[in-house]
């Protein structure tokens, strides 16, 4: 248990005062490390979990156990959309992509919670309308961009997360992540590369210039960040483009 | 389980793998090069009247184990 509010998750930092004071007693910081499972897909949820570094993904599965990430949660966001939603069971795998930190608290525990402040209970919906907008904007980019564009959308979509133009990544792990080849992912990193856009050492990458990155992933980036500057106007965290607005056809 | 590089050539432009990934044997990672390769050509928009793609695959030691290869050949039969 810890007396203070977190500094580093931007949910928890939007609640109010009065929020903050019934959510904190219950939280525990952990760390959470690459690989670990934060929810199996059909179990119950044990904990919420609010990251204030690291990455973490939602993953769904082929019946075959072919992965593929639907949702990205970082310092801005939290886990266990199910509990806020009245489910009790994970729809799908949530798994730590970047070890980090992280404040959590039994699902048990938040539901209780929620049932009790509408306020708190809004702020957890409206971070879950933005992570749907998030999945639905991972669908259109997954049916209609080349590889290279879907994965300068992820990097920045990685960077607003962890906070740092850096971190460590492996080829197999986008490959796993986006859903295509190996060799696709070998491809568009040198080609990412190539036009200045990233630094690529073994298993790191860096982002030199966000930018090009940003015009190459084109209206894939932005829309669910500006939702989420909509919904939490007084975060104001990420950056990017203003593509609040739906695009017109 | 062994580990196998997926070296692409577009043209003379060599894309190297200098990571490798793990597969379960050579079948599978040929399935792999002969799909990643279906994938790479369908994004690319060939400018040229021939283009050649080919995926090569060797392994740990650098052996080149298997090449696979895509030709694109566009005739222009008018213009209009």
């Amino acid at each position: 248990m810890i007396s203070n509010p977190p500094p580093g998750n931007w949910l928890l930092k939007t609640l109010s005062a009065e929020d903050q004071a019934l959510v904190t007693q219950h939280l525990e910081r952990v760390s959470i490390k690459r690989g670990d499972i934060l929810e199996a897909a059909g179990e119950p949820i044990p904990y919420v979990y609010f990251p204030d570094e690291g990455l973490v993904s939602v993953v769904a599965r082929m019946q075959d156990g072919k992965p593929v990430e639907v949702g990205m949660v970082g310092r801005e966001g939290m886990t266990g959309a199910s509990v806020v939603l009245d489910d009790f069971l994970a729809l799908n795998e949530v798994r730590v992509q970047i070890g980090g930190a992280a404040v959590r608290i039994p699902s048990a525990v938040l539901r209780r919670l929620v049932s009790k402040s509408p306020s708190l209970h809004a702020v957890c919906l409206r971070y879950v309308q933005v992570l749907i907008s998030q999945v639905a904007q991972t669908a259109v980019a997954a049916a209609h961009l080349t590889v290279q564009a879907r994965l300068a959308r992820w990097l920045l979509m990685v960077q607003d997360r962890v906070g740092s133009d850096q971190f460590s990544l492996t080829h197999e792990l986008l490959a796993m992540m986006l859903g295509v080849r190996r060799p696709g992912v070998t491809v568009a990193m040198h080609m990412l590369e190539g036009e200045h856009l990233i630094r690529s050492t073994r298993a790191n990458v860096q982002i030199v210039d966000r930018d090009g990155l940003e015009a190459l992933a084109s209206t894939s980036y932005g829309i669910p960040e500006g939702l989420y500057r909509r919904l939490f106007p007084n975060a104001n965290v990420f950056g990017g483009p203003d593509r609040s607005k739906p695009a017109s056809s | 389980m062994a580990l196998y590089f997926f070296d692409v050539r577009d043209d003379n432009r060599l894309y190297p793998d200098d990571q490798g990934t793990e597969m379960d044997g050579l079948k599978a990672a040929r399935t792999e090069a002969f799909a990643a390769l279906a994938d790479y050509v369908k994004e690319i928009v060939p400018t040229e009247n021939r283009r050649r793609v080919a995926i090569e695959v060797r392994n740990e030691k650098s052996k080149p184990l298997l090449k696979a290869v895509m030709i694109f050949e566009v005739e222009v039969l008018g213009d209009s």
